[in-house]
């Protein structure tokens, strides 16, 4: 009975680490903001503004 | 347009230039999730400041501090002359601060991301890649209302014979001329050391003719290369207003260098008129003091033209030559000392 306990005990301690390894993992590969947004083509499109235009001032 | 700002993630892991974060040459906030917050402190051109890439790259960084492309100072020197002491301190606050040193050309603009001309640019050169040079959009861009698509061809008539031969700007433009030497704040593209000249390719005393040996040698030191061998209109601009920009038209001028008074040359309509800065509260006092017409240098060279091809055609046409008829209206007084007739020559 206690061997049965331990063992459970010890599978949800390795099943607890092994899913917090996981997801630390998943959200460490996670790529930062601007990375994100700026190398996926349908973010960028849908976040883009155009720009407003003034007078140009000269032709160079 | 949107694609402008992809960043090509395939580079992200193999250049060095990513491997501090985005962060660290754009600031920002990383960790923000909406465009407004990840965006917040956002240094859109970090090369503005060229210590940014001076951290690594010194020796090209500092020198580029003094040269043309950076300070704008050709800008203030092309207009200055017209200006009173007091209109050049105005001219300085309200007008070279504000309007021309915001075309200066960072590191990123030939770098990096074309630069923004009238507030578009075509974005990044190649998903953010650092490369060395991609002039159709980097110099075509500044330069592109004037000679490059004269050198292109775009601009009427036959692209410059350099351009057919498969060269670029940076062909004779050399880095050591633009990226500044580091000791001396040029005022003008005349004043660059190392700036092209057409005898570094084709020396005097070589061309293959007979012909083309007596007529170089004949006008040696009385005329440029531009006034014989410029291959048809440039383009002109006209009346700019400070904030409403200018118009432009083709045409083709031969005159008198401005800069030494005895060259026959091609010259180039000057697009400030007399009330060009008026809305800064400068009225120009020496505004005659220089011409409407400065020397230029089209991008449209021709071995062959109607120039080369006949001496009639200047010495006794006269075709294109400035006469007191041809000069602008109400322009600058000094325009008068740029006329120049040829000579009729005995058959």
């Amino acid at each position: 009975m206690k061997t049965r306990l331990g063992l459970s005990l010890f599978a949800a301690v390795l099943i607890f680490f092994l899913c917090a390894g996981y997801l630390a993992r998943a959200l460490s590969s996670e790529s930062p903001g601007c990375v994100k947004c700026h190398t996926d083509e349908q973010i960028l499109k849908s976040l883009y503004t155009p720009p407003k235009l003034g007078p140009s001032e000269g032709e160079g | 347009m949107y694609k402008g700002f992809m960043v090509d993630k395939s580079i992200l892991g193999k250049d060095i230039h990513f491997d501090e974060g985005c962060g660290s040459c754009h600031g920002g906030n990383e960790k923000g999730v909406t465009k407004e917050t990840a965006h917040r402190g956002l240094v859109t051109r970090p090369s503005n400041q060229a210590d940014t890439c001076g951290k690594c790259h010194e020796d090209i960084a500092k020198p580029f501090k003094t040269s043309l492309h950076f300070t704008t100072e050709g800008q203030r020197h092309g207009v200055s002359g017209r200006f009173s002491h007091k209109e050049l301190k105005t001219f300085n606050e309200k007008v070279f601060e504000k309007s021309c040193r915001t075309c200066h050309a960072s590191c990123g603009d030939c770098h990096v991301k074309a630069p923004v001309i009238g507030g578009i640019n075509t974005g990044l050169i190649r998903g953010h890649r650092f490369v060395r040079k991609d002039e159709g959009k980097t110099c075509a861009l500044c330069h592109g209302g004037r000679v490059y698509p004269e050198f292109t061809g775009e601009y009427g008539g036959n692209a410059d014979i350099h351009y057919q031969k498969g060269m670029i700007c940076v062909d004779c433009h050399k880095k050591e001329g633009f990226h500044g030497d580091g000791t001396t704040i040029l005022r003008t593209r005349k004043e660059v050391k190392e700036r092209p000249r057409c005898t570094h390719c084709h020396p005097p005393g070589e061309a293959k003719t007979e012909k083309a040996q007596v007529a170089h040698k004949t006008h040696s030191g009385k005329l440029s290369c531009y006034a014989c061998h410029a291959g048809g209109s440039y383009r002109n601009c006209y009346d700019c207003h400070l904030g409403k920009g200018a118009t432009a038209k083709p045409g083709f001028v031969l005159g008198l260098n401005p800069r030494d008074k005895k060259t026959v040359t091609t010259l180039r309509i000057i697009p400030t008129v007399r009330d060009t800065f008026a809305s800064a509260g400068i009225a120009m006092e020496g505004y005659d003091r220089l011409p409407n017409y400065w020397d230029a240098a089209p991008h449209n060279i021709k071995k062959r033209t109607e120039r080369t091809r006949s001496c009639d055609v200047c010495h006794e046409e006269k075709k294109d030559f400035l006469t007191k008829e041809l000069l602008l209206k109400n322009g600058s007084k000094a325009n008068e000392g740029l006329v120049y007739t040829p000579k009729s020559i005995a058959k």
